[in-house]
């Protein structure tokens, strides 16, 4: 079981953050975030940026957990996948920060 | 034989390239930034398919020199590296183009209604004598912007004028805003691009682009 846990761990939290940011999207618009300034931006924005901020951090968090794993198939499948999801997630959810929103 | 699939490869290629529904043969700023963006997918996906034809071509040629670079230049480079950044530079154009085409307050602009039904367009804007409604056509100035707000009254249906602008969802209970340009005067084919019943196949439409006066004298009624 810990097996499956590590060599999917990172492409597992690209899904899930990929998700988030999606359904946070529509909440956030729905519910007039992008209306409320906050800190000389939108809440909308803050929400976003912050929560992808918080994603990327994670898979960073999984590629350190994942080294003090024993050499071997299981570190390097491990690594591979963690470092994969980590840069699926920078750059998935790179757009929050720039792109326009609830348009 | 060959000749004759020669001919039909190219008519295949080319069919889609002119047309009243072609995408390609753009006639407004949206459309035209679209056609664009397809261009590039294009040269991003040949070069890529060219390099995995190479590749596959080599592997068929056993010869001492192909392990020349070993994996690291096979899957980093060539595996990774290049179609990561092919990718991620068609994901930043599509953005830009996307931000371009955003319906965004500008001064000129034109406001209509379009409401889908099973199986027409209902159109309403406003005129000199009050609104002006029309069925299944939509009358714009040309060289100006008009933004559509697209609402539904039964199912979702889509918003689509291929030489002009993109596609917009018509969504029961929602509404949806699409710029849409016509370059100059003529008229432009439109059809509901999502799925909606049994009617689905006629559900068509038309965009009439006028010039100054004609949209003048379309706005006193004259050409309802």
């Amino acid at each position: 079981m810990m097996f499956l846990a590590r060599i999917s761990a990172g492409l597992l939290l690209w899904a899930f953050g990929f998700s988030l940011l999606y359904a946070l999207h529509g909440f956030g618009c729905e519910g007039g975030w992008h209306e409320i300034r906050i800190a000389g931006g939108m809440l909308f924005r803050w929400v976003m940026v912050s929560v992808w901020v918080l994603l990327c951090i994670a898979g960073l968090a999984v590629i350190w957990w994942i080294r003090s794993v024993p050499a071997g198939f299981e570190r390097r499948l491990g690594f591979a996948s963690a470092l994969v999801g980590c840069a699926a997630t920078v750059v998935t959810g790179a757009p929050v920060t720039i792109t326009s929103a609830c348009v | 034989m060959l000749y004759r699939l020669r001919v039909t490869i190219t008519a295949l290629a080319v069919g889609g390239c002119s047309g009243p529904l072609s995408t390609l043969d753009t006639a407004g700023p949206a459309a035209a930034s679209i056609a664009t963006l397809w261009w590039a997918m294009l040269a991003g996906a040949a070069v890529l398919t060219f390099l995995v034809m190479t590749l596959l071509a080599l592997a068929f040629v056993r010869r001492p020199w192909r392990r020349a670079g070993g994996t690291s230049l096979w899957i980093g480079w060539l595996g990774v590296a290049m179609p990561t950044t092919i990718l991620i530079a068609l994901l930043g154009f599509a953005l830009t183009l996307g931000e371009r085409i955003i319906a965004r307050p500008v001064p000129g602009v034109v406001t209509v209604e379009a409401t889908g039904h099973q199986w027409y367009w209902d159109f309403r804007q406003p005129g000199a004598n009050g609104a002006i409604e029309t069925r299944d056509v939509l009358h714009i100035p040309a060289g100006r912007p008009v933004d559509v707000r697209i609402f539904s009254a039964d199912v979702i249906h889509s918003f689509w004028v291929p030489r002009l602008a993109g596609k917009m969802d018509a969504i029961p209970g929602h509404l949806n805003v699409l710029r849409i340009e016509a370059d100059w005067p003529g008229e432009f084919e439109g059809r509901s691009a999502e799925f909606s019943g049994a009617g689905y196949a006629g559900h068509r439409f038309r965009v009439i682009a006028h010039d100054e006066a004609d949209w003048a004298a379309f706005q006193l009624g004259g050409r309802p």
